[in-house]
């Protein structure tokens, strides 16, 4: 890791966390043009779906070995591998990293999935802790009608519904407990709840004023960049 | 032919078989005593069921070509261990243990645990991490030093050698130094998780001796009679 010059601002890692629908996407595009504005630099990074879990669920025999704790470890290790190069670097060169979902929406999937909530947090532990996690709340109605519209849903539409409208509804809660209760997360975590049927100005602003802090008068001296990852 | 086997009381996983874990560093003689311990557990009419590192279906691959990789995110490797771990938990272990076998485990958490530990993982998240392992009935240390474990390596393997961590520029010089890490790791386990210590740098039939009796004194300790009826008094009519 190069040596952090004392004339380096300090890296960021802001995280859009919510159901589908909220406006994290939108939210997270206008940050990052304001942020830009301020003359940071400025990378995206997206909580990807998991490649090996798709590739080991594509066979009869890898479908059976697929259990919710094996997907989630799986899942986990190519995060790991994927935040390693694109959170740590950028950050240890005093960018800005904005995550459209991070590890609150993992930990959320995994526990509306029916792991153990303290296991599917610690598993996650290893990630580095979002300096700010941007909360959308949205209801699950909401995020359920706007999957339907954007995705039509084949036959048994209303079988689908009701599956992933259930799974929504714990993921709403996992979401929820993650924020009312700090000790239930990965780490203790600043945090800012957004509705969304706020408008959009309202929203940005209240985002401006919660990350203005963070980026410290002009040009911070901070003497570590980033905590060394455990 | 049938014999008859008395049942026990369950373990501390709960669940009516056994579950006996090997573990030591590399070179400390574990394959050797895990086939002995299945030759003697068969002869007293015994289902096993062995089971080791990497060799399950969805996450063995991904771990072989990781320890080739010597850029690999120890982070990363260590997941894998663990989802290896779940999957032989979930598919091999378990059933085994449910249908009253002897499961032996050629290494388990610990040793995955020590070479995460080793290169700079955190410990107590590594602890996290693979607490959902059902509790074995005795974890049996072969405790060789890093030492005599290099004296016994004459080519050691570039991943048994840690030189992915570059401790030393030569292959055995790092394998004994990468060895003294993991046997650290190994002996702080040995008192958190109650393992048997096995002086294994002793001749192999005195450790292997000592290795079954504490097998059949864990065995006897449950109830379950470790040398059950010779065979010749099966029932078949």
């Amino acid at each position: 890791m190069p040596a952090t010059r004392s004339d380096r601002p300090r890296g960021l890692l802001i995280a859009a966390e919510g159901l589908d629908g909220s406006g994290k996407s939108a939210g997270l595009d206008a940050l990052g043009r304001w942020l830009e504005r301020k003359g940071r630099r400025v990378h995206l990074v997206t909580l990807e779906p998991s490649r090996l879990v798709a590739r080991a669920a594509d066979g009869p025999r890898g479908r059976r070995a697929l259990t919710p704790r094996v997907a989630a470890l799986l899942a986990a290790s190519e995060t790991a591998d994927r935040f390693a190069a694109d959170i740590r670097r950028p950050l240890a060169r005093g960018h800005i990293v904005l995550a459209d979902r991070y590890v609150w929406t993992a930990v959320a999937r995994e526990i509306a999935r029916g792991l153990d909530p303290a296991w599917a947090a610690a598993l996650y532990r290893f990630a580095r802790p979002p300096d700010l996690v941007l909360f959308h709340r949205q209801e699950p109605a909401a995020a359920l009608a706007r999957a339907l519209a954007t995705r039509p849903a084949p036959v048994a539409a209303e079988a689908v519904a009701l599956a992933y409208g259930t799974f929504l509804e714990r993921l709403m809660a996992a979401y929820e407990r993650l924020l009312d209760e700090p000790g239930s997360g990965p780490w203790p975590v600043r945090s800012l709840v957004l509705d969304p049927r706020q408008p959009a100005m309202a929203r940005t602003e209240a985002v401006r004023d919660a990350v203005r802090p963070l980026l410290g008068g002009g040009r911070g001296r901070i003497p570590t960049a980033v905590q060394p990852w455990p | 032919m049938t014999t008859t086997i008395a049942p026990a009381g369950p373990g501390a996983h709960g669940e009516p078989g056994f579950l006996f874990v090997l573990e030591g560093i590399d070179r400390s003689g574990r394959s050797t005593h895990v086939r002995r311990l299945e030759e003697h557990l068969r002869y007293l009419g015994r289902g096993v069921t062995r089971t080791s590192l990497a060799s399950s279906l969805l996450s063995g691959d991904l771990i072989r070509s990781a320890k080739r990789d010597r850029h690999a995110d120890p982070t990363e490797t260590a997941l894998l261990y663990a989802a290896d771990l779940a999957e032989r938990v979930e598919q091999v272990i378990l059933p085994s243990l449910r249908a009253g076998l002897v499961v032996i485990a050629d290494r388990y958490a610990w040793t995955p645990m020590a070479r995460a530990e080793a290169r700079g993982v955190d410990p107590a998240w590594l602890a996290a991490l693979f607490a959902f392992a059902p509790a074995p009935d005795a974890v049996l240390f072969l405790d060789v030093d890093a030492a005599s474990s290099a004296r016994r390596a004459d080519d050691p393997d570039p991943y048994e050698a840690g030189f992915d961590l570059e401790l030393s520029a030569d292959l055995r010089e790092s394998y004994r130094l990468f060895q003294e890490r993991l046997y650290a790791c190994f002996d702080r386990y040995a008192g958190s998780a109650a393992f048997t210590r096995i002086p294994a740098a002793a001749p192999v039939e005195q450790v292997g001796q000592r290795l079954l009796r504490t097998v059949d004194t864990v065995m006897a300790g449950r109830g379950a009679t470790a040398a059950p009826a010779p065979r010749s008094s099966g029932r078949l009519a």
